[in-house]
């Protein structure tokens, strides 16, 4: 316990945790702070500057009032293939068709049978001949299909001020000619048969016709009345107020802490090496696993003690809005999210950083992690897409608590897994601390053999 | 010595960048994407750990009983690495060009030299007032995350990634706040010294 508070001071004077502690308070204040304040706010009918396709969180809704949200469903499978075969008529007149297989933009170019055949997809979608698609009406697409708006539906305000004029839908679907307006001539199946084609045509994961992205990108539609109860009642109810916020707090947290402490515990073991007080401490009568393990909780610490600190901004202006209309909130929301979500995630990080750093002798975990980082975040979507392996769960909305149970097992898993990779590369580093007091491995010589150019090329140059 | 290593590391992170993002067939504002969001990364690589042999104390040690002053040895590293960034960005530029993408070359190129330099400068500069090269890295790659991640305003001067947005004016803001970083970081390491 000693020795643990020893790390923990240690680390609070060192640079590196300031420049942590910067990072990590200069994005929370970019993203999350002040969101709480506006949700009150918007309850007590002052709404934010920037609304959006969004209702106020915590005030319940009227019958009578004028919108109830947005969702984004399968409700409106026209619209979806509205938007589908106008996105895929774009790209297919450049023939360069957008996927995103690793959550970075790639570009596919098609031979011309593939483009061929995704001409005829569009031909049988549309009932149009190909003569007819080059030479559509300008208002064959209405001006806002999805995430897809026309320049005729941009209109600039006396501030200046950029708007969007929503298509007049009810007119596109009241034309049945198809010559004039988008009529689809499939059914939703068979439409869905024909995207998942043209997937394989493309031949990449994360196009716009894969059916998760069709729903995203094109099945944004208006809440009813209803819905809107059924979401205020979950954020009082079972959220307790609290939970929502507890989850995007730990969203724009759990971005941070998937890489940044990795330079923290990277530095705190290349300083023995920096400072040649490695060999002293290998002699000390400490043993490596308390060592490992008072470094590592002391890393871990800190690490979250900032965290825990700056979800205060969010916690006490709830408290106080429960007690003012006399709503239970859940106090205690924020740490319980805190350990189960972010905890993992740290000690994961931590702990890789730990072996690599003990093992090859130089700082090559943070490219490691940096690699990682890069990659969980492109194939993450920004919520409800946790998979087994995910470093950082996305949840990037006040809303959204199905979601979050609905995958909650997967959540449950990958959590588990998490903390058991931190468990187990702390075994490890201990295991390798222990070889190396007794000079069985050492990085110079062992390791060369497997890392030594690249231990060279990083290493600070105490060897040399 | 110091240099080809890190080149090392920078020419074989441009090698994952194909295997990660597409550099084929990109229009401009894509192409910008790429060498912005993914080429500039170099500077990273090539510029933030220039100091890095020298911070064990006992090669310190060494090097302050040395005839040729520490600050002139780190000056020719950087003018090297300037150099090895420059033809770097001009190669992968090349090859996008070859693989059908569509950007002024000269201005891209000079537009991704900028922000990479940027980059490794204020990592540079953090690296050697706080005597170590992960405190380097954790700069960069902080100022490189809080880009990416929206965190710093489009009308910043501080912004990365303006060449996608035809915006050019922020990279003489950026490139002169680099030159201004790298004067300092001179000065201060001929003072110490």
């Amino acid at each position: 316990m000693k020795l643990y508070f020893k790390e923990c001071k240690k680390i609070a004077a060192s640079v590196i945790y300031y420049f942590f502690i910067a990072i990590l308070v200069f994005s929370w204040f970019q993203n999350f702070r002040g969101v709480t304040k506006t949700e009150i706010n918007w309850e007590k009918g002052i709404p934010p500057a920037d609304i959006g396709f969004e209702r106020p969180l915590l005030s319940k809704p009227s019958e009578e009032d004028d919108y109830f949200g947005s969702k984004v469903s399968e409700d409106d499978p026209a619209a979806i293939m509205m938007g589908v075969t106008r996105a895929l008529l774009s790209e297919y007149e450049s023939n360069r068709y957008a996927t995103y297989p690793l959550g970075y933009y790639k570009a596919i170019t098609l031979s011309d049978d593939e483009q061929k055949r995704v001409l005829e997809i569009l031909c049988e979608i549309t009932g149009l001949t190909e003569e007819q698609l080059k030479d559509l009406p300008e208002d064959y697409f209405p001006a806002v299909t999805g995430t897809i708006i026309s320049f005729d539906a941009m209109s600039v305000d006396e501030n200046g001020n950029l708007n969007t004029v929503m298509g007049n839908r009810a007119d596109t679907e009241s034309g049945d000619d198809k010559y004039k307006h988008f009529v689809s001539q499939v059914t939703y199946e068979h439409f869905k048969e024909l995207m998942r084609e043209m997937e394989s045509i493309i031949g990449e994961n994360g196009s716009q016709y894969s059916p998760e992205m069709m729903i995203t990108y094109f099945g944004m539609s208006e809440m009813t009345y209803e819905e809107a109860c059924e979401e205020y009642n979950q954020t009082i109810s079972n959220d307790k107020v609290t939970g929502g916020f507890a989850r995007l707090f730990c969203d724009y947290m759990g971005l941070e802490l998937g890489l940044y402490p990795i330079f923290l515990v990277v530095l705190i073991w290349m300083k023995d090496r920096m400072g040649n007080a490695s060999e002293l401490i290998y002699s000390k009568k400490i043993s490596s696993a308390r060592l490992v393990v008072s470094r590592y909780l002391a890393s871990v610490t800190m690490v979250l003690l900032p965290v825990l600190l700056l979800s205060f901004e969010s916690l006490v202006p709830l408290i106080a809005f429960g007690a003012e209309k006399g709503i239970s909130v859940d106090y205690f929301a924020y740490i319980k999210y805190i350990l189960w979500w972010l905890l993992p995630e740290v000690m994961a990080v931590s702990a890789i950083g730990i072996f690599f750093t003990l093992l090859t002798d130089s700082p090559i975990a943070i490219a490691i992690q940096f690699l990682w980082w890069m990659v969980d975040k492109g194939v993450t979507g920004l919520s409800g897409d946790t998979k087994a392996a995910t470093l950082m769960i996305r949840h990037n909305t006040l809303r959204g608590y199905e979601v979050i149970q609905d995958g909650f097992q997967m959540i449950c898993r990958n959590r588990l897994l998490m903390a058991g990779i931190g468990i187990l590369f702390v075994i490890l580093s201990i295991w390798v601390l222990k070889f190396k007091r007794k000079g069985k491995i050492n990085a110079a010589n062992i390791y060369h053999k497997c890392f030594g150019h690249m231990q060279d090329k990083l290493s600070f140059g105490s060897k040399k | 010595m110091a240099v080809k290593n890190n080149l090392i590391l920078a020419a074989a992170y441009l090698l994952i960048i194909p295997l990660l993002r597409g550099i084929a067939n990109l229009d401009m504002v894509r192409s910008a994407e790429c060498l912005e969001q993914a080429v500039i990364l170099t500077g990273i690589f090539l510029i933030a750990p220039l100091p890095a042999p020298e911070q064990s104390k006992a090669i310190q040690d060494v090097v302050c009983t040395k005839k040729i002053p520490h600050w002139k040895i780190l000056l020719l590293r950087f003018i090297m690495s300037m150099l090895l960034l420059i033809l770097m960005v001009c190669l992968f530029s090349g090859i996008m060009v070859w693989k059908n993408c569509i950007f002024p070359f000269m201005p891209y190129v000079a537009g991704t030299v900028i922000s990479a330099m940027a980059l490794g400068s204020f990592g540079f500069a953090a690296a050697i007032f706080s005597n170590s090269v992960i405190v380097g890295y954790l700069a960069s790659i902080g100022y490189f995350l809080l880009n990416s991640l929206g965190n710093v305003s489009e009308d910043s001067i501080f912004y990365l990634f303006s060449m996608g947005k035809g915006n050019y004016s922020t990279k003489i803001w950026l490139f002169g706040l680099s030159l201004l970083v790298i004067a300092v970081v001179f000065i201060y390491e001929r003072r110490k010294r």
